[in-house]
């Protein structure tokens, strides 16, 4: 009896670190860009700030794409995330973006998703890094300054406005024409 | 003969006087603002979404342009005069720079009133620039426009941007060469109209006490007593003394309990019409602190 519990224990450790070992592996951008397509958007990152910058902080492809381990939920979230990303690989076996061509095509539609999935999520990808109440005034232009008290008071979420800073900026094609950079 | 004498004597102390003006300026605080280059930046560009995404910002939570520009409106000048759109527009609204010119110059602004005048005095350093001369008489020339106090729609967002139109010359739209500024909806009688006072610094040029109502009329104003430009070292100082009552045609009277809007332009180096550097729109009023606004002077005695 001890024995089946001990062994139970032990595996049932296994098997969750393998879980987590698994789901981690999976979240690192050697993997995502393993998928040749997905060097685009990549590439395109690292023309950003969010990727390269005076104080060296960076993201990672999951850092957005997947949610973060910050707050106790966020892993069913990630789990579920984690099982979604079956698309991406059908997605990839069909061959949907599997040239520049067809990714410039399908690039409105692909953010649209994101963004949808964000603004639901109050942007939390975003506020996993970023929170108002840290920001100082003194390093921000004023007219940021105006805009997220702004923010606040209406209760907008970060998304609503900064789209396009992580990659090839499309939400100038999206209706409701062009909205703030990030800088 | 004694009458004759105390007469004179009251006179002269009367003329004595009104030469004794001008306020003690090292008691007047100083607010430093920006004259930036504005280009073809009209009130129709600015109120246009796919160029200036600020649109809803005035126009729902009327928010004055100063708030957000007052610490990039050096920025937008440096990127007009070069010819590059400036944000998220696609426009551009230089055309044609003109070589060597500088996107904007700090100035330092005062302002005083003694219960019958007020006294403005801009001062800045001059920038070197081109040999293109527009106006070949005034190598400098500058101008405030103020409203009533509220009594100019949207005055208190856009300074003088009310009076800037893209069909005006020189702008993109303008087709009428001699066309300038306008109000929209302008009644001099209700007190819909920008006062104009301006000096030019030309060698026998008059000082000019205007205003822009349906058009721009460059004289009929009796408040402005004296506008005065002296290059002291290398800076330009420009002060005007008016009379807080006005009284002429496109005078308007200034009073406690108002807030005026207004602005400056400064056409340095010969230009004209709408190749000088702006202010934002700022407000002033007499013996009444409002340090919520940021964009407000308090125009107190010295």
């Amino acid at each position: 009896m001890l024995r089946m519990s001990v062994l139970g224990v032990i595996g049932g450790i296994l098997i969750w670190g393998g879980l987590n070992t698994g789901m981690e592996w999976t979240n690192r951008s050697e993997f995502c860009t393993s998928c040749h397509e997905m060097t685009i958007p990549y590439e395109e990152l690292k023309k950003t700030v969010h990727y390269k910058n005076r104080s060296g902080t960076t993201v990672q492809c999951a850092d957005c794409h997947v949610a973060s381990s910050k707050t106790p939920t966020d892993y069913m979230f990630k789990s579920f995330q984690k099982l979604m990303a079956a698309r991406d690989v059908i997605g990839h076996i069909k061959g949907t973006v599997d040239t520049p061509e067809k990714f410039e095509a399908y690039r409105l539609t692909m953010a649209e998703r994101v963004w949808e999935r964000m603004k639901d999520r109050d942007s939390k990808e975003c506020r996993n890094c970023h929170d108002f109440k840290t920001m100082d005034p003194e390093k921000q232009k004023d007219r940021s300054v105006v805009k997220h008290e702004g923010a606040i008071e209406d209760g907008k979420t970060c998304i609503e406005c900064h789209k396009g800073i992580a990659h090839k900026p499309v939400h100038q094609k999206a209706e409701g024409g062009a909205a703030a950079k990030d800088g | 003969m004694r009458k004759i004498a105390v007469a004179v004597a009251v006179a002269g102390m009367f003329l004595a006087g009104s030469a004794v003006a001008a306020p003690d300026w090292s008691k007047v605080p100083v607010r430093k603002m920006k004259a930036f280059y504005p280009g073809q930046a009209s009130l129709e560009w600015v109120m246009s979404k796919p160029d200036h995404s600020a649109v809803p910002d005035i126009v729902d939570k009327k928010r004055p342009c100063a708030k957000c520009h007052e610490g990039d409106a050096h920025e937008i000048g440096n990127m007009v005069v070069a010819g590059k759109p400036a944000g998220s527009s696609k426009t551009v609204l230089e055309p044609k720079p003109i070589g060597g010119k500088v996107g904007w110059l700090p100035v330092q602004f005062q302002a005083a009133h003694d219960g019958e005048k007020i006294y403005f005095r801009f001062e800045w350093v001059p920038p070197k620039v081109g040999d293109i001369k527009m106006d070949k008489k005034n190598e400098m020339k500058l101008t405030m426009l103020f409203d009533g106090g509220g009594t100019v729609d949207g005055a208190e967002l856009n300074g003088c941007w009310a009076t800037c139109h893209t069909d005006l010359r020189t702008m993109k739209d303008g087709k009428d060469d001699k066309k300038t500024k306008y109000i929209k909806g302008a009644d001099l009688a209700a007190g819909k109209f920008y006062d104009l006072i301006q000096f030019k610094s030309g060698k026998g040029e008059k000082p000019v006490d205007g205003h822009v109502a349906d058009k721009r009329v460059m004289e009929g104003g009796k408040a402005l007593v004296k506008a005065e430009g002296v290059k002291e070292g290398n800076k330009w100082v420009v002060t005007f003394e008016r009379t807080l009552a006005g009284g002429g045609a496109g005078d308007h009277a200034i009073a406690a309990g108002k807030v005026y809007n207004f602005g400056f332009a400064l056409h340095e180096d010969h230009t004209e019409a709408r190749y000088h550097y702006v202010s934002l729109g700022y407000q002033f009023g007499l013996d009444k602190p409002n340090p919520d606004v940021r964009n407000y002077i308090n125009v107190t005695k010295p």
